[in-house]
């Protein structure tokens, strides 16, 4: 039965595969889609493997049922497990082989196969023992995936950790599901337990009821089905809260924040709890809400993301947090934020697909202020804020609409008016637009070109011929703090060469080699407190140098060896006043300019480690 | 017990809220013949698929007899169950290798033969039944369970059927347990007749037993109350009137011709008289 299922399962999966392998020439071909035909191969195949998985799974008895076998194949002299086995073997050694295929050609990720395809599979599977009409199951698998894979399981992950509030409710009607925070936790069991927990329950609903399973689907087997279904869900519920604890207090890394007065921040993803390490001392500070992202600091408190994506601030020197925005998951807020002066800006969406609204927060008064704007560009979805300005005592906010690859710039007047960024005649750019001093800077794929304020549009000033090969590559460009002072150069990559650009006169000179550690060297250029540096090293030769950058080029001031940054445990964070280096357990903390090595308490440094 | 091949223990099998079999404790020896007889919807074919494997009861268990072993057990359902977009060859050797079944040819009834490249569902029904027979067979069982399939087979093929049973009854020593209620070809077969109504057995004899307990008195005259009247069927023309348990005393206290009936006008007594019962209730 095994080799005739195979052979069975191979068939259909040929078409398949054939199916695949057309449709998306005939959308090429029918300039239905504007993108290569291995774009769209791409993702026609990633679709397709998710419902090819689903159909896998749900037509388990499709043979059986189809050619009246069903009496037949459960009289055969073997187990319903052996059964089970025998029918539903050939499918998974063939999902899995189209899928490795898949990813090794790098047309599918791993996370793919893993959170999606086959968790799909199993569910369909499972459900197909208790569901008979063949489009009802797959709906449903596709809903139980939906369901336990986001719902449940951002509910179980966020009941421990926040109080029970309408959001959480509206979460669960209407999932809009962010598991980013656990994501990128670095703590990878925490990803195998999202990847397991959805499948658990039907796994362990389908080993409980199978041996009962016959031509009726009686009530007494789909009891079982449900008893097991139901009791591991439970189970999983008070399992994974206390697993994501262990995971986090055993398993989970730290991760620091070094304040512009050389505090130094130890705190872990999901905690409510953090360190704050002085010169002298270590003081324990309470989070209403977890920390998913410390972005920067300000007198004495630092301002962070919540898990929820509420902006949360922290008072340092009393060690408790307080809110300053939360996030609107109705008004679907946008990530980013920025601020100049004393004033935070964030991005909602408005009543109207192609309407924004500004809010803009003073954080002195704490009073809230918005702006609503609309332009077709606020469809696209990824909003960013890049510059700010005042023009006749009107202010004026610089924003890009990213589409894929394409970027809209609009500049936000604060009376209601939105103007439309051109770059010869049109508004949408492959080149991602930045402002520094007055200037649009356009760096990218393409070659660079800058255009000028005029006050009411903006003119071309300057476009770089391809041969430059001058690629502004700054830190200053991706900031979160709008009303930076003027800067003499913006600092790039040319080549093999570290160059600068002079904001004034436009013009671009070398001022080092950035790749003299290898051909697998890498690095960038950041901005602290005004001054530029450059962080970059080799793979291969496992070293991490910083460099001053100044009017006499590049200056090494403090090179750390053997440190191999693509080892698991070992990472960089590079704030205003220092940079935080982590190998495993022991962490090193330097202060700009010099990067001398501070020390805290509690905290165990590099040095100890040789 | 050794000689026991099959033994339910108080099976129950439900349909949502309705016992298709209701706690019903049975044994089968090997090499026996039983026919399975009862109304249309008393749970026969139910029961014959707990013994199969095909459904599992709600309650109880069915338990094989020593060396006993699955690949000896041969089940044909009313629905004639297989893969019918296969033909017949496929078919075959699809069932050889599941059942692990020595032979390498397509087995044959004698007098009966088809192409092996035919596809199943281009089949006749008696067609089909007898390839289906052939595959069993071919598994040399142990048992054979048999579902209502002989009543819908022309005569031709029925006898093959039952000359084909009877061989394997007499080769194998198999026990065949059949489901029919149509008795007029089959009546010389079974050694013991069981009667199911509303998911219970109501009659379990050796056939022979049972013949000599079941009489028939034709006509109007009066029957003694002491007398057990199994079913009464009347119409415009004759009466009818059949007594279980019959014991020969019967005949000096009552002036009445008790005749002697087939096993056929038996089966339908007791079917017959349960309806009454059902009636009533």
């Amino acid at each position: 039965m095994f080799k005739k299922e195979l052979a069975e399962v191979l068939k259909q999966t040929a078409w398949f595969v054939v199916a695949i392998c057309i449709l998306p020439g005939l959308l090429t071909l029918l300039k239905v889609v504007s993108e290569p035909y291995l774009a769209v191969f791409a993702s026609t195949l990633q679709a397709g493997l998710a419902f090819w998985s689903v159909f896998l799974g749900a037509s388990l008895f499709g043979r059986e049922r189809g050619q009246g076998a069903m009496e037949y194949a459960l009289s055969f002299p073997y187990s319903r497990f052996g059964l089970l086995a025998r029918l539903a073997g050939p499918r998974l050694i063939v999902l899995t082989a189209l899928s490795i295929t898949a990813w090794a050609m790098g047309f599918i990720p791993p996370v793919l196969i893993a959170g999606v395809c086959l968790p799909l599979f199993l569910i369909s599977l499972s459900l197909s023992t208790v569901v008979e009409n063949f489009i009802a199951l797959c709906l449903i698998s596709f809903a139980g995936w939906y369901a336990l894979a986001f719902v449940v399981f951002r509910l179980i992950w966020n009941v421990p950790v926040r109080s029970v509030s309408f959001g959480m409710l509206s979460a669960f009607v209407l999932p809009q599901a962010d598991i980013g925070p656990y994501r990128s936790s670095g703590v990878p069991l925490i990803f195998v337990i999202q990847i397991l927990f959805p499948i658990l329950p039907f796994i362990v609903a389908l080993a409980a009821s199978f041996p009962r399973f016959d031509l009726r689907r009686s009530a007494a087997f789909r009891k079982r089905y449900g008893l097991g279904f139901a009791s591991c869900l439970v189970l999983c519920s008070l399992l994974v809260p206390l697993g994501r604890s262990v995971v986090l207090a055993n398993i989970g890394y730290k991760d620091f924040f070094l304040t512009d007065d050389l505090t130094l921040i130890e705190w872990k993803t999901l905690a409510k709890t953090l360190k704050i390490h002085t010169a002298g001392s270590t003081r324990k500070g309470r989070l209403d809400s977890p920390m998913y992202w410390p972005i920067w600091d300000e007198n004495k408190a630092l301002f962070f993301r919540d898990i929820d994506g509420s902006l949360q601030k922290m008072d340092l020197a009393g060690g408790r947090s307080a809110l300053v925005q939360r996030y609107n998951r109705n008004q679907r807020s946008y990530w980013n934020f920025s601020a100049y002066e004393s004033t935070l800006i964030f991005i909602e969406t408005g009543s109207r697909p192609d309407e924004i609204q500004l809010v803009l927060a003073d954080e002195r008064t704490n009073k809230q202020d918005r702006r609503a704007f609309s332009h077709p560009s606020f469809r696209k979805g990824d909003l960013r804020l890049i510059g700010t300005g005042l023009r006749e005592r009107i202010r004026y906010w610089i924003c890009t609409a990213t589409d894929r690859s394409k970027k809209s710039s609009l500049r936000l007047w604060d009376d209601g008016r939105v103007e439309e960024i051109l770059v010869r005649g049109r508004l949408e750019t492959i080149n991602t637009p930045h402002v520094v001093n007055g200037l649009l800077i356009f760096s990218g794929p393409e070659p660079m070109f800058v255009l000028q304020d005029t006050g009411t549009s903006f003119e071309m000033k300057k476009e770089f011929p391809a041969e430059e090969g001058f690629h502004a590559w700054d830190g200053l460009l991706e900031r979160t703090k709008l009303d930076l002072p003027a800067v003499p150069f913006i600092y790039g990559k040319r080549g093999k060469n570290l160059a600068r650009m002079n904001t004034s006169t436009l013009e671009v000179e070398n001022i080092g080699v950035w790749s003299s550690s290898g051909d697998d060297a890498w690095g960038y250029v950041f901005r602290k407190m005004g001054q530029a540096y450059f962080i970059g090293g080799s793979r291969t030769k496992k070293n991490l140098d910083v460099y001053a950058l100044g009017e006499d080029g590049m200056r090494l001031i403090r090179s750390f060896p053997d440190t191999d940054i693509n080892r698991r445990g070992t990472r960089y964070e590079i704030f205003d006043s220092g940079i935080v280096l982590t190998k495993g357990k022991r962490t090193g903390v330097y202060a700009f300019p010099d990067l001398r090595e501070l020390k805290f308490q509690g905290v165990k440094s590099l040095r100890q480690e040789k | 017990m050794s000689d026991t091949i099959f033994e339910a223990r108080g099976l129950t099998v439900r349909y949502g809220r309705k016992a298709a079999v209701s706690d019903v404790t049975v044994a089968f020896a090997r090499g026996e013949t039983t026919m399975i007889a009862g109304s249309n919807g008393a749970g026969k074919s139910t029961f014959l698929r707990c013994l199969a494997g095909v459904i599992v009861p709600d309650r109880g268990e069915v338990v094989r007899g020593l060396g006993l072993i699955p690949e000896k057990i041969g089940f044909i359902s009313d629905r004639l169950s297989l893969y019918e977009n296969w033909t017949l060859g496929e078919a075959w050797r699809f069932h050889r290798d599941e059942f692990r079944i020595e032979a390498r040819d397509l087995p044959k009834l004698e007098g009966f033969e088809l192409e092996s490249g035919r596809k199943i569902k281009s089949l006749s029904v008696g067609e089909r039944t007898l390839f289906h027979l052939s595959l069993l067979l071919a598994q040399r069982p142990d048992v054979l369970l048999v579902d209502e399939v002989v009543h819908a087979l022309d005569p031709f093929l029925r006898e093959k059927f039952l000359e084909a049973v009877i061989g394997a009854m007499d080769e194998l020593h198999t026990a065949v347990i059949m489901v029919n209620h149509i008795l007029s070809d089959t009546a010389q077969i079974p050694e013991r007749v069981l009667i199911m109504d509303e998911g219970r057995f109501i009659l379990d004899e050796r056939r022979e037993d049972l013949m000599g307990r079941v009489k028939k008195v034709s006509g109007e005259g009066a029957l003694p109350s002491d007398i057990p009247c199994l079913f009464a069927a009347s119409s415009e023309f004759r009466r009818d009137r059949y007594i279980y348990p019959f014991r020969e005393e019967m005949r000096r206290s009552a002036a009445v011709d008790f005749e002697d009936i087939g096993l056929d006008e038996i089966v339908k007594a007791f079917i017959g008289g349960a309806y009454v019962q059902k009636r009533a209730r």
